[in-house]
């Protein structure tokens, strides 16, 4: 049957780093917690005085084309999917599309465009999109971007924060960046897509709201983040195992083994929340009859170095991660978005040739 | 098997309220004369633009579900089936980018029906004379049909490379200062209602000859409603005489 595939990746990180002590000793209240233990983080990019969403995102794009084998002409789809859609500097833009600016700057004057916009869940609903339109016959390949001034929220938080328990402290976390995918049709039985499951836990739509300030010049981000891990851990767990166990024939496809999953790419939150979130699932797992045998997969996370990326997240790390060789061709991926919303995902997929 | 509006529904009140109570009134209606449960809902896109208080998260279509009670708790208070939100924004055509991209989740199965929902409102859900829209609230339930020949047979979408400097709007982060839940920036230059006029009447004759046999499977045409002419004149480019509406 017809599936998609990752084709080729592009990612863009600003030069400046910040460390999560510069940001501690910009905070006339300080938390009653250490940033950098909490999290795991120790730096992010952030953007310089000129770089806004649609820069990062261009440039990610650019990258991307320079590893695909298709030139920006013969792209069938553009699809933008930040968050922040800052351009001209401080614009939030509403219309045009971002895609149509990335469209008409690439050149890719054949494609389809549209912005999609779905919190830190944002990019991969844009690939969960894109595997539809290629699997569907609607388009053969397609680019799926974006760019992220989300450390906007963090300038917002540094001025705002006054409680040592407080609503903006997620917004210190976040790192900007710039990614992008090019999908198109799988060639062989080889590589791509083989689950892609979403949902949207409603119920929880208003513990994190992003919008800008009314006290200050700029956005904000008021998280309630004890509430969304609470609700989260009750709920998230029990849900991947049951995708598990509903694909389990797609997961252990590849490789009937053990371990058919290779990694595990969470949404980059904190690294402690990471670890016990995979341990929890796969124990879980092994109540469960027909995976009880799956071993936990190693946890791919750059949280260190990249902090939370928002809608950039996994694309970030896996792009890294082949930069630096740890995930090879033939590898096995498991993608687990986990956003505002609540929004909560699954994407298992093989990888074939990518070089970034 | 033909991707097909089951029913449709607008909702609008004398002055402007909250973009998610709008959808939701909409919604009310539009699966009430469907006739399904609210629970039976798999996808529900957004695709307005302007919101309340300039929200950039969650997904607009996040807080509609959560307004209308659609499948809120579904790992913990499984009712049957669960429902995926996000927004899809592109201008006032997205819309009909949110009919391609349901179409190709009918098509593959992933869904069974979508709940496509959109109104635009002045961020400070007021009345501002300069704003350029009106507040309407949509919603249209797509399913698909045993049948075929029915519903949507071809979805084409052309852009200008000039169209970007025509319209333009945006909320300046820093230059709104502390009112940045309540401003937007709305830029029209003089010749974009006639560039667009232009530009849609060609884009619909090149439809018209390449996939509607030179106007003759053509009974209506229907468009934004920028001004009456640009109705009329994509219509009277074809051979035949079809009605505007």
């Amino acid at each position: 049957m017809l599936k998609s595939r990752f084709e080729s990746m592009g990612c863009y990180m600003p030069v400046k780093v910040v460390t999560s002590k510069e940001l501690m000793d910009k905070m006339e209240t300080k938390p009653i917690f250490d940033l950098g233990d909490v999290t795991g983080i120790e730096n992010r990019r952030y953007r310089s005085e000129t770089e806004d969403s649609f820069q990062l995102g261009l440039a990610a794009a650019k990258d991307c084309l320079s590893h695909s084998k298709y030139k920006a002409k013969d792209i069938e789809v553009v699809i933008w999917t930040s968050i922040t859609q800052l351009k001209n500097g401080s614009e939030f833009s509403y219309e045009p599309s971002m895609s149509l600016y990335i469209k008409n700057e690439l050149g890719a004057n054949a494609a389809l465009n549209f912005d999609i916009s779905n919190a830190c869940a944002g990019m991969l609903t844009g690939v969960f999109i894109l595997d539809n339109l290629i699997r569907g016959g609607i388009v053969k390949n397609g680019l799926v971007l974006s760019g992220e001034c989300i450390t906007h929220i963090s300038d917002t938080a540094l001025k705002e924060i006054k409680e040592p328990i407080d609503d903006q402290f997620a917004s210190l976390t976040v790192g900007d960046s710039g990614a992008a995918v090019i999908m198109d049709q799988s060639p062989n039985e080889e590589e791509g897509l083989e689950v892609s499951e979403f949902l949207t836990m409603a119920e929880f739509a208003d513990l994190c709201i992003g919008m800008p300030s009314a006290l200050n010049p700029g956005i904000a981000m008021y998280a309630k983040a004890v509430e969304l891990h609470a609700e989260s851990i009750k709920r998230v767990p029990r849900w991947l195992v049951e995708q598990l166990e509903k694909h389990e024939y797609l997961i252990r496809k590849y490789k009937n083994i053990t371990r058919p999953i290779d990694f595990v790419i969470p949404h980059q939150t904190a690294l402690k929340v990471m670890l016990s979130a995979m341990k929890d699932i796969f124990a879980y797992a092994k109540t469960i009859e027909k995976i009880k045998d799956f071993e936990m997969p190693e946890l791919l996370t750059y949280i260190q170095d990249f902090g939370n990326t928002s809608s950039t997240s996994h694309f970030v790390v896996l792009y890294h991660a082949l930069k630096d060789k740890k995930v090879k061709p033939g590898n096995t991926v498991l993608l687990v978005p986990h956003a505002s919303g609540i929004t909560v995902g699954a994407f298992f997929l093989r990888l074939g040739n990518l070089e970034v | 098997m033909g991707t097909i509006i089951r029913t449709t529904a607008i909702y609008s009140e004398k002055n402007p309220i909250s973009s998610v109570k709008c959808s939701c009134k909409a919604i009310e209606h539009c699966i009430a004369s469907a006739g399904i449960d609210k629970v039976d809902i798999d996808l529900i896109i957004n695709t307005g633009i302007y919101r309340e208080k300039n929200i950039a998260e969650p997904a607009m279509a996040t807080l509609i579900q959560k307004e209308s009670g659609v499948n809120l708790d579904p790992i913990l208070k499984f009712e049957g089936n669960s429902t995926f939100s996000f927004d899809l924004k592109n201008g006032p055509v997205g819309i009909l980018y949110a009919i391609q991209v349901a179409d190709a989740m009918l098509r593959t199965g992933k869904i069974r029906n979508a709940l496509i929902v959109s109104n635009d409102v002045h961020p400070s859900t007021e009345h501002i004379p300069d704003f350029p829209f009106t507040q309407v609230g949509s919603a249209m339930l797509l399913e698909q049909s045993d049948n075929r020949n029915k519903g949507f047979t071809k979805l084409m979408f052309k852009t200008s490379d000039s169209t970007h400097a025509g319209f333009n709007s945006y909320l300046d982060i820093f230059q709104a200062g502390h009112e940045g839940r309540n401003i937007v920036t709305v830029k029209k230059d003089k010749d974009y209602i006639n560039d667009l006029l232009e530009f849609t009447v060609r884009t619909v004759g090149e439809f018209i000859g390449e996939y509607a046999d030179n106007g003759s499977a053509v009974n209506h045409i229907t468009g934004q409603d920028i001004r009456t002419r640009p109705r009329q004149e994509a219509g009277d480019t074809g051979r035949t005489s079809r009605k505007p509406i």
